[in-house]
């Protein structure tokens, strides 16, 4: 029999750990959520790198310049970056961009992509700003035909991948070019403003419902276009963390296949996604027209990488399964306050554009290096 | 459930139908027009002169071939060449800018005959990498300094700072610039008085103003440096800065983006500026952030292109007619007996393209300077409704291209 003194005693359970402090615990969830991570990073090079009312310099180098005696670059007041004017032009500018990735998101998580958000915008905006300015219903009717025209060009997109079961790239790219046709055609290669032809109903001034989305109507400082994009991308967010239509979305995106053997409705769910990308490029192709006074054909062009990326840099993978609405704010936030920094900095376009294409790298490749561990 | 889906959204979209075409267009007058938005012009009461739409070219000076070649030098060069095999005589050929005229020179040489010894070339602009070596070359047998504004709105903005009052609208004069006169930078031709205008001499009668304060931080805002004009609006703007050690600039390019330069007079505001210097892509847009500068108190001066209505400090700009006449008028002088012309239009919905257009005419049919042309058109981009409508993106949404 095996004597109890040849086992090894069994070894000492570990001294338990202190109570987490609050800085402990702060340190560890920015290391679990380095999109957070990232967005106070953004905010502090804002702070550093905006300058002061009256200054020419950034901040940071004006300061410098002051201790070192060596340059007359300040000016007056904290920098703008902690004034909450510089916020809210952010929100205002980025508004449309965040309406689109929002419905990007959506598209995404099933494991899909939808390049089409641009032209859809466009065709939107165009659509809306003709049946307002050029044929005079209210205002309400040209929202429901911009939106509607939206949906259906989601709806396309929808059927043709899952009914079709086209590659979502192929189908969504040939939706781009053929809204941006359709643009063209409602507007009848014009910019859609008041006067641009006779026949049209109003011939000057600015649409009141225009007027209305773009001035600081609520509390004398949040512009109804900020507005419609806070209240969409929360309740996009809600509809996708607790209704069933967001599980069976991120269901498909994990495995599609297991999905529809578990009783998952895929290709129903999968085009309501993409009818609702069509809805929310849609609205933000009122925003854009509102924005503008007018109905440009050629909005929205290009703006489909923009959401991509910030969905992106936000951290919902573009395999489809993983990611949050959550996520999609904090990278449009990311992507906004980036730009807001270089323009107010007046950095050329030619090292924005770099700069953005290597911030796109870094997002992705620390979110890889986060989820391997 | 997709049908279902598809059912629900088809019904809402009948739904919409219906709504729709009961809804009553509102009665006319139904939006509140912004101040002087409905195309009023400065010169609001200019009479409908007589001029524009009865003037024709003159018998002996023939306008054989005319095209549309949207400010580019390519298109230029393809009418050209059809001018070219349809017709044997031409003797002069009218572009609306020194690219055009450029692009027409190519052909008539390619062609083989040695038709670019005889034909003359008129272009317009006078950059100095474009029309003027184009004169030192022989290529171009005349050109017209389209004149940028950005030296004469640093005066103005020395003087409205210093709390002097300016007219709003100043209007420039231009240079008929020849071989034989390139080395003295052309001869000088005044503005044309408009009603409404001001001519830009205004801006040096009396000294400048002391000004109160030390430093002042001017902001600038270009819509787009992709056109050799506005490189050069943007050096000169510079260069007449190192007279003013007391202006510092923060000078912007908007990339030809209606957004971009929304946003830039936007964080203008922000940071807060003592003054905005803009020249806007589109009127519309750019109307609203102009009049919450002016709001906010900050004086705003435009170039080149307006924006809708008056509320804007002072506008600095060309005279498109004006140059058009001393073209046509400089067609009078070299050929007595008569031409036959080839006109190589810009954009046919931009202004500047229409204005060049009247003013040849007028130049050719004799109409004296200040005659009916100061009423014919008394604005800027915005006075024609097609150009804030029509103008399609770029680059056929610049006046000209390089």
């Amino acid at each position: 029999m095996p004597d109890n003194e040849a086992v090894a005693p069994p070894p000492e359970a570990p001294p338990p750990e202190p109570a987490p402090t609050l800085a402990r615990r702060g340190v560890a969830f920015l290391g679990r959520n380095r999109g957070v991570t990232a967005l106070l990073a953004v905010m502090l090079a804002g702070v550093l790198f905006t300058p002061q009312p009256r200054a020419t310099a950034p901040f940071a180098v004006a300061m410098v310049q002051k201790i070192t005696g060596t340059g007359d670059a300040g000016g007056e007041g904290p920098p703008l970056f902690l004034t909450g004017n510089l916020h809210s032009m952010v929100l205002y500018e980025y508004a449309e961009y965040g309406i689109l990735a929002t419905g990007m998101t959506l598209v995404i998580l099933t494991g899909g992509i939808d390049l089409s958000v641009g032209s859809v915008l466009g065709i939107a905006a165009v659509l809306f700003a003709w049946l307002h300015i050029a044929r005079g219903y209210p205002a309400l009717v040209a929202v429901a035909g911009a939106v509607g025209i939206g949906m259906v060009c989601g709806l396309a997109n929808g059927w043709l991948v899952s009914r079709l079961g086209l590659q979502p790239f192929v189908a969504t790219l040939a939706m781009m070019v053929a809204a941006r046709g359709g643009a063209k055609v409602i507007s009848g290669g014009v910019k859609v403003s008041p006067g641009a032809f006779e026949w049209y109903h109003v011939q000057g001034g600015n649409p009141v419902f225009m007027e209305w989305m773009i001035h600081p109507t609520f509390g004398g400082f949040l512009r109804p276009v900020t507005v419609l994009f806070v209240v969409t991308i929360v309740l996009m967010a809600l509809v996708v963390k607790y209704a069933r239509f967001g599980r069976h979305l991120y269901a498909i995106g994990g495995n599609e296949e297991a999905a529809r053997l578990s009783g998952v409705p895929v290709h129903v769910s999968k085009a309501i996604a993409y009818i609702l990308c069509g809805g929310l490029a849609g609205l933000a192709g009122i925003c854009n027209s509102s924005r503008m006074m007018l109905g440009d054909p050629e909005a929205g062009s290009t703006y489909e990488l923009d959401a991509i990326a910030a969905v992106v840099i936000g951290g919902t993978s573009l395999m489809g399964g993983r990611g949050s609405m959550a996520y999609t704010l904090l990278g449009t936030l990311i992507i906004g306050y980036i730009n807001k920094i270089l323009s107010i900095n007046a950095v050329p376009e030619a090292y924005r554009l770099l700069a953005k294409g290597l911030i796109i790298v870094i997002a992705v490749v620390i979110q890889g290096r986060q989820k391997a561990k | 459930m997709l049908r279902r889906a598809i059912l629900i959204l088809a019904v809402v979209l009948v739904a919409a139908a219906i709504v729709a075409s009961g809804c009553k267009p509102p009665a006319t007058g139904g939006y509140p027009p912004t101040p002087g938005a409905t195309g009023a012009s400065p010169a609001g009461k200019a009479p409908a002169s007589a001029t524009p739409a009865e003037l024709k070219y003159p018998d002996k000076y023939e306008c054989i071939f005319s095209a549309d070649c949207k400010w580019l030098e390519g298109p230029a060069q393809q009418e050209m060449n059809s001018a070219l095999s349809r017709f044997d005589k031409i003797d002069v050929v009218y572009g609306h800018n020194d690219p055009s005229a450029h692009g027409a020179y190519m052909a008539t040489k390619q062609e083989g005959k040695g038709r670019e010894k005889t034909v003359k070339f008129i272009g317009i602009d006078g950059n100095p990498t474009e029309g003027l070596k184009y004169i030192k070359e022989g290529i171009l047998s005349v050109t017209f300094d389209y004149q940028t504004g950005a030296a004469e709105a640093v005066k103005a903005a020395a003087r409205i700072l210093g709390a002097e009052k300016l007219p709003q609208n100043i209007t420039l004069g231009t240079k008929v610039i020849t071989p034989e006169n390139i080395d003295e930078g052309g001869k000088y031709v005044a503005p044309d008085k408009r009603e409404g205008w001001e001519t830009v001499d205004v801006l040096d009668k009396g000294p400048l103003p002391k000004l109160p304060k030390p430093k002042y931080v001017i902001g600038y805002s270009q819509c787009n440096r992709g056109e050799p004009w506005r490189v050069r609006m943007d050096s000169e703007f510079q260069a007449a800065l190192e007279a003013h050690p007391e202006f510092q600039a923060l000078m912007k390019d908007a990339q030809n983006d209606t957004k971009t330069q929304q946003a830039q007079v936007q964080e203008f505001i922000t940071q807060k500026v003592d003054l905005i210097v803009i020249s806007p892509k589109e009127a519309r847009p750019l109307t609203d952030p102009v009049k919450a500068a002016m709001d906010a108190n900050i004086p705003v001066i435009i170039l080149d292109r307006k924006v809708e209505g008056d509320d804007y400090t002072c506008f600095i700009g060309g005279d498109n007619v004006m140059i058009g006449r001393e073209a046509g008028r400089w067609v009078l002088e070299q050929f007595p007996d008569g031409a036959k012309i080839v006109e190589l239009e810009g954009l046919g919905t931009s202004t500047p393209a229409q204005e060049r257009h009247q003013g040849f005419l007028e130049g050719l049919n004799g109409v004296a300077p200040g005659g009916a042309t100061a009423a014919a058109t008394a604005g800027g981009p915005t006075e024609s409704k097609t150009e804030t409508g029509a103008t399609p993106a770029t680059p056929a949404e610049t006046k000209k291209t390089g």
